[in-house]
């Protein structure tokens, strides 16, 4: 009664809400919404995009390495960019679906389509890093988040972008 | 011997006082152009006041737009009318013409000094958003 009655019984969140988890050794999932949002809005202000030479242009997502001893997927933070890039109708993203790739070269041999295949104009790829300090038992954690965009032709990088979220304390918490 | 011991007793409140007047402080002096250079847009606003003490310890003293690549961007200045430092968290809401909701930034901090004036921005990402709403709570 007394373990039970003191414990939190599961129940949702809003995932982009401030009650959830703060974690101090790992990226929350509100960390990727937040760095995500912050630099598309810093790409779309930059208005590179609008000087592609066709709209709208081809993006491909390029590498993206992970520098910090988290484990996560890296679509966590990809895929939010390419999805609210894609939203604005300023870009179309070069897609990986095997089976799309399969059908075209099938409609090419078999002459339905022809043999031109689509061309990023700009490549997408980052990195995540971590910093860590502490001073006595307060521990600080910042992931640092880094976005370049690049045209292909020229392999030039046309727009960095570096987001930091810091988060402190002694331990993780629930809400923020 | 009654003036010996008021002497370190004054000295005492004096450096308490000075102490509180300055070392406790965390009030942000903020200096800015007479004349601003920025052509800005002005929105004019309509609000909603359900949390009397949040809306005593923050002002939005304006709201304007820009259209980067004709997408809305909307920002707000904010000044903190407390002295201490405060933490806030906001939200913007995209809205379509049709009236619906197309989006939203989600819960974000603002870290504010006390009588500190900051702007928070941005930017919808659906080209259909007009109008936006802005929520603050503490």
């Amino acid at each position: 009664m007394f373990i039970s009655g003191c414990s939190t019984p599961a129940h949702y969140v809003d995932s982009k809400g401030t009650g959830t988890i703060v974690s101090l050794n790992k990226i929350n999932i509100q960390d990727f919404y937040q760095a995500a949002d912050d630099m598309v809005a810093d790409i779309l202000t930059s208005g590179v995009l609008d000087r592609a030479p066709s709209q709208p242009a081809i993006m491909a997502i390029s590498s993206f390495k992970n520098a910090t001893t988290n484990n996560f997927e890296m679509s966590l933070l990809t895929k939010k960019v390419s999805t609210a890039l894609l939203r604005t109708g300023k870009v179309v993203t070069l897609s990986d679906d095997a089976l799309a790739a399969s059908q075209n070269e099938k409609d090419i041999f078999m002459g339905k389509t022809a043999a031109t295949r689509s061309e990023p104009y700009y490549t997408l790829s980052g990195k995540i890093i971590e910093d860590k300090a502490n001073a006595g038992s307060l521990k600080q954690t910042s992931y640092i988040f880094q976005l370049t965009l690049t045209t292909v032709k020229d392999r030039l990088g046309v727009w960095e972008g570096e987001k930091t979220i810091t988060k402190q304390g002694k331990q993780s918490s629930v809400g923020w | 011997m009654k003036n010996k011991i008021a002497k370190p007793a004054l000295a005492t409140a004096a450096l308490g006082a000075l102490l509180l007047a300055t070392g406790c402080a965390t009030s942000v002096n903020t200096y800015q152009r007479a004349q601003s250079q920025a052509t800005v847009n002005y929105i004019d606003d309509q609000r909603l006041v359900t949390d009397t003490t949040l809306a005593r310890a923050l002002a939005v003293r304006s709201l304007n737009e820009a259209r980067p690549g004709g997408l809305l961007q909307v920002q707000a200045t904010i000044e903190n009318l407390k002295t201490s430092a405060k933490t806030l968290h906001y939200k913007f809401e995209w809205i379509a013409q049709n009236g619906m909701v197309a989006g939203d930034t989600g819960w974000r901090t603002l870290f504010l000094q006390g009588r500190e004036t900051s702007a928070i921005s941005a930017l919808a990402t659906s080209p259909s958003a007009v109008d936006f709403r802005l929520s603050f709570k503490e």
